[in-house]
């Protein structure tokens, strides 16, 4: 027996992380953060802008969490102490 | 005794809780690969999403899976804006100072948060919070 948002929870988990997988692996912004994670130098010498991929994947990153977020309310609760409450 | 109907649904419990760790991992991950900094206020925003999409079902009435292509978007725009123009600015480029900046904006974030809207535990009544479905129920 297991609770129905905690099901969503998990096809929802699978499938944001299907679409993160299908940007990083086929888009330009896919490519220029994978290039800037292996050589930040290189990539800015082949003219990407360093700046905005920064941003960008820093705005990637919480999306995922404004995601999680939205999974994680209906079986869960929040608190100004949830970091350290739930830790 | 270890029985199979505790078992399974210990696992399948396990299973779903870690799928949305592993989701929150993966935007930690992201930005560590990219920025090569540890991102120590990801728990602070996690927890102002969360209360975003409180009050998003608070005032506005809205579900939960409802305000996934409002939350994604904002926070979007959230995260592009801090980058842009409170981390990368105070850094100045160097990766000690990220560090301090996200560990200060996490302090920051979790106070502001306190004070605002108190330290109560809040959740939201759904009508499918409490209920279960049998999967392969022994």
């Amino acid at each position: 027996m297991i609770s129905v948002p905690k099901i969503a929870a998990f096809a929802g988990a699978l499938a944001v992380a299907a679409v993160l997988l299908l940007l990083l692996a086929r888009t330009d912004l896919g490519r220029a953060i994978r290039a800037i994670a292996k050589e930040r130098h290189g990539a800015k010498l082949v003219g990407i802008d360093v700046e905005h991929v920064f941003a960008m994947s820093f705005g990637i990153g919480l999306a995922c969490l404004g995601a999680a977020a939205c999974f994680l309310l209906p079986a869960y609760y929040v608190s100004p102490r949830w970091v350290t409450a739930s830790s | 005794m270890l029985e199979l109907s505790i078992l399974f649904p210990s696992v399948l419990n396990g299973l779903t809780t870690g799928a949305v760790y592993a989701l929150i991992a993966l935007g930690l991950t992201l930005i560590y690969g990219v920025l090569h900094i540890i991102n120590f206020a990801h728990g602070a925003l996690l927890m102002i999403a969360l209360y975003g999409v409180f009050f998003l079902n608070q005032k506005l009435g809205l579900d939960p899976y409802a305000s996934l292509p409002v939350m994604i978007p904002a926070m979007f725009a959230l995260g592009y804006a801090l980058q842009r123009f409170v981390i990368g600015r105070a850094s100045h480029g160097k990766d000690e100072n990220i560090l301090l900046v996200t560990l200060g904006l996490a302090i920051v974030l979790e106070n502001l948060a306190l004070y605002l809207w108190r330290s109560d535990t809040r959740t939201i009544d759904t009508a499918y919070t409490f209920s279960t479905v049998d999967i392969l129920a022994p």
